[in-house]
């Protein structure tokens, strides 16, 4: 049994339901623990086997397909640790209607190399959530039987 | 046969909702469904009426008993379903603009009555639906269709309003948080009497002023030991708001007698349990024509 943190940003609800699935699929083999990023304690991370990151993509920083700010607040925070013991995947919804598509995913899969660890799967980017719940949730449960099987 | 909810899902119906994304209505929504699921609320026990602007879709989304008001009039409505059967639970949901604009005066003598309803308001501080013009929740200098200059009017603080009139449950709330908007529709529910959530709902498309990152910036919860049943000190409460000056939780909560506990025809049945008289009124029509 592996203990997993799943760390999450949300606005509107979407990542936080979709980080919640991801708790309830893999917390029927591992020891699951679900907070919001903001409440993760950088002295705390080393204490898990892996994280999995999710946020939302929005426009922030003068960007499009940024994460949110507590999100990227952690990324900072956590730039220059060493996290080679652990390894990290990532999720985030978005809107596939936007030029960067689920960009801010992309922005945390970079920050994998700073952090000496590596990512377990391919990321999971979720189009519209709320708009295509099935199917997304769909999507969601067949992620994190990736993330199970690659454990 | 009444719906018996299980799920969120089972609550859905098949109509897409179309909020835009990252609207603060998806996720009252998803906290709605998951209080009546962790509730049992369901079609034999709850009613909800909603008025007219974008909160007003939750109606078309969700699986249960509901109504839609005239502009403004979801509380009358409201009330009218607590009179027929005051077992049930009814929510109000309506915008601020509904609420405050063409339903203020709907608004303030609920309050009064301590009508035993909750109103769930939805304040975005704009009039979304219509594309974003000033509401009686934007701020002053705040530019809109309707105020391309500058709105030279001072909001309403919908909390003070609802506290001077009588209401006896205030709550504020946070939108993006589904867990805490759902256990707030559950306490509201729970207390006797008129209750009013204010949810902070940003308007992702049109109000760039309050915005998810600036209720995250500047809402604190009220310290353990704040005292709700305080009236001057929830009148302080509601008296704040800026940076780092927004409180959320319950800023107010007194037991008081109810508008149906007050009426002794419904205090004991509903009136919707009690038996209809069949009655000849050929004698009457006789009499009087």
């Amino acid at each position: 049994m592996s203990k997993i943190l799943i760390a999450y940003a949300s606005n509107s609800g979407s990542t936080f339901q979709a980080a919640e699935q991801l708790g309830r699929i893999l917390g029927k083999k591992h020891k699951i623990t679900l907070q919001k990023v903001e409440d993760v304690r950088l002295d705390n991370v080393s204490n898990f086997d892996g994280v999995i990151l999710g946020t939302p993509s929005w426009a922030e920083e003068g960007y499009e397909g940024f994460p949110l700010p507590a999100m990227m607040k952690f990324l900072r925070a956590a730039d220059g640790h060493d996290f080679s013991k652990l390894w990290f995947a990532f999720f985030g919804c978005g809107d596939s209607a936007y030029t960067h598509f689920c960009g801010a995913v992309d922005i945390m899969e970079t920050f994998v190399s700073k952090f000496k660890s590596q990512s377990l799967v391919p990321p999971l980017k979720i189009d519209g959530y709320y708009f295509d719940r099935k199917n997304n949730e769909a999507k969601i449960e067949s992620w994190a039987k990736t993330v199970l099987s690659s454990l | 046969m009444f719906l018996k909810p299980k799920t969120e899902q089972r609550l859905e119906t098949p109509i897409t909702c179309n909020w835009c994304p990252g609207c603060g209505n998806l996720a009252i929504w998803s906290a709605f469904k998951r209080a009546c699921v962790q509730n049992n609320w369901d079609d034999s026990n709850t009613a909800i009426v909603a008025g007219i602007g974008c909160h007003g879709h939750i109606i078309n989304f969700t699986k249960i008993t509901a109504f839609e008001g005239l502009h403004g009039r979801a509380i009358p409505v409201a009330s009218g379903i607590k009179m027929a059967n005051n077992k049930l639970n009814v929510f109000v949901f309506t915008g601020d603009g509904d609420c405050l604009a063409e339903g203020g005066n709907h608004f303030i003598h609920a309050a009064r009555r301590n009508q035993n309803i909750t109103v769930v308001l939805h304040d975005n501080a704009v009039y979304g639906l219509t594309t974003g013009q000033t509401s009686p929740r934007s701020p002053k200098g705040y530019k809109s269709k309707s105020t391309p200059d500058g709105n030279v009017e001072e909001p309403l603080h919908p909390l003070r309003l609802a506290l001077a009139s009588g209401a006896t449950f205030l709550g504020r709330v946070y939108a993006g948080d589904i867990p805490a908007v759902a256990a707030m529709l559950q306490r509201a529910n729970q207390h006797p009497g008129f209750a009013v959530i204010q949810i902070l709902q940003p308007c992702v498309t049109f109000n760039k002023i309050y915005t998810h990152d600036f209720y995250k910036e500047n809402m604190y919860a009220l310290p353990a030991d704040y005292n709700a049943a305080d009236k001057a000190a929830a009148f302080v409460k509601t008296m704040e708001w800026g940076k780092g000056q927004i409180p959320v939780g319950v800023l107010y909560e007194v037991r008081e007698p109810t508008y149906e506990e007050n009426i002794p025809q419904i205090a004991r049945r509903p009136l919707v349990a009690k038996p209809v008289k069949n009655r000849n009124i050929i004698e009457l029509y006789e009499k009087y024509s």
